[in-house]
This record gives C-alpha cells, sequence and structure tokens, in this order.
C-alpha cells in the first residue's frame, strides 16, 4: 500500500454508490468527470476477483483515495415491501472513520486530509435518514448526468492549483465532451449502433479504460 | 474519434440545463441553444443542409445519442433554396 503523500493517493476517487440499473447513467457521468479532471476513480465494483469479499476490497481501497464520493441518494425504498439501500451510507462511515483515526496514526502520519463529496438526488432527504451529518453541506444532483457533472467539476475545482492546471473546464464542457464520448462510444466502425443493454453491460474497468483513451485521443488531435 | 475525422463531420444536440444546445467537437461554445430539442433539431438541420458531409447526434438528458440523422436526410428534410437564375444579356 503507497503512503498516502504519494501522487496516487492524491488522485485516488473512492466511488461509493448503487450499482443498480437506474444509477448506470449517473455513475458513467461521475467516471467520465472524475478521469477528465485528472483523478483516478475507483469502485469495490471494478475488481472482479470473487475470492476478494466485498467489505476488503472496500477496506482496501479507501487507504489509496484522498477523496471520496459518496451518493445517498437510494435512502428511501422506492416501492412497498423493499429494503432500502444502507450500503452506502456504510462505506461513507468506513471512509469517515479510516480519516478520524488511520490516517492520523503513526503510519499515515504525513497524509493528506481526505476530502469527501456527499451527493443525493434531492435535498434534505438523506440529512433526514442521517441526522448525524447535519450541519455538512451536501450536493444535490436531481438524478440529472449534466448536474451531476457540474457538481463533480465544482467539488475538484479547489484543488485544481495543486496540479498545476490553468485551463480547468467548466460543467458545460465536461459535459458536452461526454456527449461526444458517449456518441463515440455508441457507435462502432462500421457504423452499428450498440444496443442500450450492451453498454449497460460494459464492466467499470473497461469504461474507464474507453475514457482515459478517448481523452488521450482527443488531447494529442487537438 | 477516428470515425468523427473521416467520415461525416458531426453536429450534437446535447442537453444544456433546460434548454438544448447544438454544438460541434472541441467547439467552447455552443452553435446556438434553443428552448425545446425540436427546436435544436430544426436548427442542426439548417446548418447541415449547409455545411456539406455532417451528421446530426441527437442525445437524450443522460447523454446516449437517442438518433443519428445523416446529412443526406438532413439536406432532404431542409432542401436548401434555390438561387433565382438571371440571364445575361449581351450588348
Amino acid at each position: 500500500m503507497p503512503p498516502p503523500e504519494t501522487k496516487d493517493y492524491r488522485q485516488g476517487v473512492f466511488i461509493n454508490c448503487p450499482y443498480d440499473k437506474d444509477y448506470i447513467p449517473l455513475l458513467r457521468a461521475v467516471l467520465f468527470a472524475v478521469i477528465r479532471l485528472g483523478y483516478r476513480p475507483e469502485t469495490a465494483a471494478e475488481r472482479l476477483d470473487c475470492k476478494e469479499v466485498r467489505l476488503d476490497k472496500i477496506a482496501g481501497l479507501i487507504p489509496l483515495c484522498r477523496f471520496g464520493f459518496h451518493d445517498l441518494s437510494r435512502n428511501r425504498a422506492s416501492k412497498a415491501g423493499e429494503y432500502y439501500r444502507m450500503n452506502m451510507p456504510f462505506e461513507l462511515g468506513i471512509d469517515w472513520a479510516w480519516e478520524c483515526y488511520a490516517r492520523k496514526s503513526v503510519e499515515y502520519g504525513k497524509g493528506l486530509p481526505k476530502k469527501f463529496l456527499i451527493v443525493e438526488s434531492t435535498g434534505r432527504s438523506a440529512k433526514a435518514a442521517i441526522s448525524d451529518l447535519d450541519g455538512s453541506d451536501f450536493q444535490v444532483h436531481d438524478d440529472s448526468p449534466e448536474e451531476l457533472i457540474t457538481v463533480v467539476r465544482d467539488f475538484f475545482y479547489e484543488y485544481r492549483h495543486g496540479d498545476g492546471r490553468d485551463d480547468y473546464p467548466d460543467g458545460h464542457d465536461i459535459w458536452r465532451e461526454y456527449n461526444e464520448f458517449l456518441a463515440d462510444l455508441q457507435f462502432t466502425k462500421d457504423g452499428r449502433m450498440r444496443k442500450q443493454a450492451e453498454l449497460d453491460r460494459m464492466i467499470i474497468a473497461e469504461f474507464c479504460d474507453k475514457v482515459r483513451e478517448w481523452i488521450g485521443t482527443r488531447s494529442k488531435a487537438g | 474519434m477516428a470515425k468523427s475525422k473521416a467520415g461525416p463531420q458531426p453536429i450534437h444536440v446535447v442537453s444544456n440545463g433546460k434548454g438544448w444546445a447544438v454544438v460541434k467537437p472541441n467547439a467552447r461554445r455552443a452553435l446556438r441553444i434553443r428552448p425545446t430539442r425540436h427546436e435544436a433539431v430544426q436548427f442542426a438541420k439548417d446548418n447541415a443542409a449547409k455545411g456539406g458531409d455532417m451528421v446530426i447526434f441527437v442525445h437524450d438528458r443522460s447523454g446516449l445519442v437517442e438518433t443519428r440523422i445523416p446529412a443526406t436526410a438532413a439536406a432532404r428534410l431542409c432542401p436548401r433554396p434555390k438561387r433565382k437564375t438571371t440571364a445575361k444579356v449581351s450588348s
């Protein structure tokens, strides 16, 4: 495990969000924005090694990431009889605890403090579910990938000077690039349009590779 | 990226807050912003009909392409107005 002051740690973003079908458009948008801004998304779902327990994956990723993206949108069951999802608040708690205890330990004493971006779909609903977080500022995305990209962009704006970037894109820039990227992703070289199910099945690691490849090609071209 | 350069030039109709923007790749500013997607698509068709080898990608609110309109179809839907020809009179 690299020490927290390394570049890897400074660029790591732990993505804590739902992985259900309805959330896929938002997840894609977050991954694109994070990579576009020069950071490295880390998700537990990215690693498919079955012998690794999910919780161990999460515990292994958190120390690698200075930033935490936590989406608490699923704080309410969508229909009668459905359980509401507690994974996201639980993982936020682990990330928070790591910041409070482990990072300040002798081993991680020199690490930069962690930064959290906590989002929800509508204002106040998550705080109603977790009153311990009253006083923290949550961001709202209204279940809109466009809005979420702007939220992510605004969050990382504060840290742009550290990386020496003066041409920082605004939310509209990233959103439009994201649309162009999706158009390139959806159409194969022979002009066939990929089906929605085909795109939804794409694993996160592959999607991230395609984003990096696309951004690399684009920056070389222009 | 490669296919954008080799083939027809793309124009994208994308969500822009409460409206819809018509954008070209790599452009920092939108060609036009319209209140409805229908109006934005219409503007893109007009633009494609004038601009030659182009293809219009109409995106949905999630960013995915919902429809692709080839340049030939755009030109057919929005034919260029015929110029009036004036006969030269020799003196």
